[in-house]
Formats: structure tokens, sequence, C-alpha cells
């Protein structure tokens, strides 16, 4: 059986042949949108939309500069989940605010647990400063490595790091964790 | 468990994407995709710029729908060669000098922009180094990128890619087309192990043009911007980008770097915005005014040069006065 021609060359043929686009959408568009749903759900199938819309329009500017094609769709999502931060941060705060769960069945002190920690959780990403939040979220729920989120956010790896460490810091802090340092 | 798998198990949970959301996203894309199908938005091409790959040819030619024309050089080893990893404490600053651009095009082309350059280590340590000179009409590029490793070959009847063998000066070459497009691509080895690709699409789309731009690739180098002057004993050049950011690194670990990041002005708040360090030192780079902090892993650095600033991130196995004397050996030429 073939192989599907790599991202990459799809991107690279798109240029010429603007069908050659649509298979990376039916690659990646699940994974955007979980993204973008657990950061911005009340707007994530627009987004969704946007951001393939975005990528096709500037897929002649694309480079991979040590990212590839899904770290820079990714990218653009987070771009354009920053023009939506308000939404955003409502939505942390939000969860943040969620009443107890009702009904107690024999796992009490487990539903408990989960809910305390889903609410610090939530409360805690909505006090972080956007960069160190991006950085951290595209490394927790887009798998990206330390030097994909350095291309797609256009700053040093170091500063990657810090972003992350400082973020993780904090919300290590108000999970009441230790936190222990991670390089990617 | 720790904060990360949190995240992710009891982080704000995603709402499966309805198949109608999928659907309609999907069919908006497609619509752009007509649009940008029609002769009138194919003439306006959009503005392309050139990206580095493992496949250097087709990250050369994904820049597809702008007319490009590159050339692809295979650089030297940068940096100090042979040298011992640097050891900890006690790292020693030595000497180090960017690598330039080791080719040039003479005569240079009408009508084209200086180049800009890329370099990156890659993950096999050979390197690419990549110069791209665009048209000022902006709608024709050229690449010239230099490399150890000859050009891959399709492999798989859906890559997009057609190789050809022939000669070029004498040498053996590779000449790559994309099926469907006008781009191509020549490759061949100027010295043993030195490979050069010459790339390009709009009015270097074509063999004839590819051809009459490697014919005046030229050793000559082109000095690169910005330029740190020491380094850590023993590390190499791991990888820059648009003139903008400089990477070093130590050879065995990836890592440990060292990045210079031009910027437009120095940052007001340097240890809030930047970085939330801590241990602000107001120091002296080159007589002026700089501002240097502890952060997690490092130091960060912010100093002025020429009507700019650029900010410096090291390793903390340096002392403060290293990180100085690096910065004081940044330029801009």
């Amino acid at each position: 059986m073939e192989r599907p021609p790599p991202d990459e060359q799809l991107l690279a043929a798109s240029g010429q042949d603007p069908q050659q686009f649509a298979p990376l959408f039916d690659r990646h568009a699940p994974d955007i949108h979980r993204y973008l749903s657990r950061r911005v759900d009340s707007v994530a199938d627009d987004l969704l939309s946007e951001t393939f819309l975005v990528a096709f329009r500037q897929r002649g500017s694309y480079r991979e500069a040590g990212a590839g094609v899904r770290a820079w769709l990714f990218g653009i999502a987070t771009n354009l989940v920053r023009q939506h931060v308000r939404a955003e941060i409502r939505r942390y705060r939000a969860l943040a605010r969620l009443p107890a769960p009702g009904p107690i069945e024999h796992d009490l002190t487990e539903r408990l647990d989960a809910y305390q920690l889903r609410a610090r959780i939530a409360a805690a990403l909505a006090e972080l400063n956007p960069a160190d939040r991006d950085a951290l979220l595209l490394l927790a729920w887009a798998d990206l490595s330390y030097l994909e989120i350095a291309a797609v956010q256009n700053v040093p790896v170091g500063t990657v790091r810090s972003r992350i460490n400082r973020a993780r810091r904090l919300t290590s802090a108000a999970l009441a964790i230790d936190f222990a340092e991670e390089t990617t | 468990m720790n904060d990360l798998t949190l995240l992710r198990d009891y982080g704000p949970d995603a709402d499966p994407v309805a198949p109608a959301a999928l659907a309609h996203a999907r069919s908006e894309l497609d619509a752009e995709i007509r649009r940008a199908r029609s002769p009138r938005v194919l003439a306006r091409r959009p503005r392309t710029t050139v990206r580095r790959t493992g496949v250097r040819l087709v990250g050369v030619l994904a820049a597809a729908c702008v007319a490009l024309l590159a050339i692809v050089l295979v650089a030297d080893r940068t940096g100090p060669r042979g040298a011992k990893p640097s050891s900890r404490p006690g790292t020693v600053l030595v000497a180090f000098q960017v690598p330039a651009f080791p080719y040039s095009l003479r005569p240079m082309p009408a009508g084209l922009e200086p180049p800009t350059f890329d370099y990156d280590r890659g993950a096999d340590q050979g390197g690419a180094f990549m110069a791209h000179y665009r048209a000022i009409d902006q709608q024709s590029v050229l690449h010239v990128i230099a490399t150890h490793e000859s050009p891959s070959r399709p492999t798989s009847r859906e890559d997009v890619r057609v190789v050809r063998d022939t000669t070029f000066d004498g040498h053996p070459a590779l000449l790559t087309t994309i099926r469907g497009s006008n781009q191509v691509a020549l490759a061949w080895e100027w010295s043993p192990g030195q490979w050069i690709e010459v790339s390009g699409d709009g009015r270097f789309g074509t063999e004839a043009a590819v051809r009459a731009m490697a014919s005046r690739v030229v050793a000559g180098p082109q000095r690169v911007t910005p330029q740190v002057h020491l380094a850590p004993e023993g590390w190499v050049l791991d990888r820059f980008k648009d003139g903008t950011i400089l990477t070093l690194a130590d050879p065995h670990n990836r890592d440990r770097t060292l990045s210079v990041n031009l910027k437009n002005s120095m940052a007001v708040d340097f240890v809030q915005q930047s970085y939330g360090g801590h241990d602000l030192q107001r120091v002296s780079v080159n007589g002026k005014r700089a501002d240097l902090i502890k952060v997690d892993q490092g130091w960060a650095l912010q100093a002025p040069i020429g009507d700019r600033a650029f900010e410096l991130q090291a390793p903390i196995d340096l002392t403060a006065e290293q990180v100085v004397q690096l910065a004081e050996s940044v330029s801009l030429t």
C-alpha cells in the first residue's frame, strides 16, 4: 500500500494546484478542533474554519523553520485564540465556579477530587499571561515540542522554556503539587 | 501524576467535534480553494518565502504558490571543530566566528533583492545553509542551498516530485520538477560531499533558468547577521533565521543553547514582560546600559545595538561576567 504524501509535499503542490491543500484539513482538523474546543469552546467551530482559511491563504509563506505543517497549523489556531482571549478567560473562570457534584455515588472522594482539580486548573489557566498560556497549552494539549513551539511563536527556545516553566510553576502551585521541571 | 498529566486529564474538556461542524469548515475551505483556482485569483500570487526541510528539494519548492528562485548550498560544519564539549562548571569562552554563506551569484541577476539567509544544523547535524533571493516584483524567488546530502528521490507513486538524472558543469546532477507546477531544482555535487541546489519558480521556474542561475554560483562568502564573536568552547552554530535569531548549542546537548534575538527596541519592563526572572542587574555592554536577570534555567540580557536592541539568553553555568562578555561580542557586521 502506498504511503500518503507527507504534509510538506501536499503544501508544496497546493501552490500550483490548490486542491492539494484539502487533505491537510482531513488529517488535522479533528486535532485542531479538540485543541480549540478546550480553549474556547463557544467559538471553536468558527475558529477551526478560520484556521484552515488563514493557512490556505498563507500557504505561500509557510516555512518549516524547525516545525512541520501540523505545528504551523496549531500556531495559526493559537494566534486566532488570542483574538478571543476574553472568551477564553471567561470559560476558565466559569469552569472554576462550577457547582460541586450533585447526587453522590460510591466514589464520592474520587469525584470531589476530580471536581476540585478541574476547578483549580481552570482558575490557574485564567491567571496565566497569554504568551505563557499559549506555550503551556501547545505543549500539553497540542503535543508540540519546545523547538516547534519556538518556531510557531517565533521566539528562541530559551524563551519557550522560560514561559513554560513559569506557567507550570504557577499551575503546580495552584494544584498544590510539586513542580517537577521537564524539558522536551 | 505531574502537572502536565493533570492538565491533560483534568483540564477543560473538549466537546466532540460535530460532523456538521467539520463538514461546514471543510465546505468553506473548498469554496476558498475553488476561488483560488479561478484565473483571476491565480494571477494575484501571494508573496512566498522559503523553508528548510530534511527533504530539501520539496522544502524549497514548498514555497510553491510564489514564484521563487532558490539556490541551496551545503555548508561546511560551523563553529569550532573537534573541540571537546564545554564542561560545567568552569565554562571557557573562546573566539567564535559565525560562518558566512559560502557562495555568491556572479554576476548578480537583475531585479533581485539582497538575499536573506537561513541555517539549521538539523537532527543529523549535517546542516543546510540557504540563501533566498526574492524578485523585486515579489513574483519570483531563487534559492541557493548548500548541504552535505544528495537530494532524496521519490519513494512512492504519490510523490509529487519527478527526479531525472542529468549533468551540470561536468558533474552528475539531479533535476527535480514538481508535478503540476512550474518549479524546478537542479542539484549537483560541487565537491566531494558538498552539494548545491539551485531552485526557483516564476521566471526562474524552468530548467533553462535554473541552469543559467546555477552557472552563476561561485565560491564567495556572504556574511550573515547577527554575529557573536565569543562562544563556550566547543559549541557550534545551531540555527539562525532571517537574520533575527542566532542560536549556538552544545553539540552534545542541544538543550544547552545560547541565543541572540534582535528586536526593535529594549523592553520597558524586561523582568515582568519577558521572563518574570529575578535579581535584575544594571550592567554596561559596550558602554551602554543593559539589563541582566536570572531566569528559570539561565540568564537573560537585553542591550541596545545600533538603532535596535538584542536579547541574549545563556545557560546558568556561565557567570554574569561571561554573559556580559558574550553580549559585548554581539555585532551586526
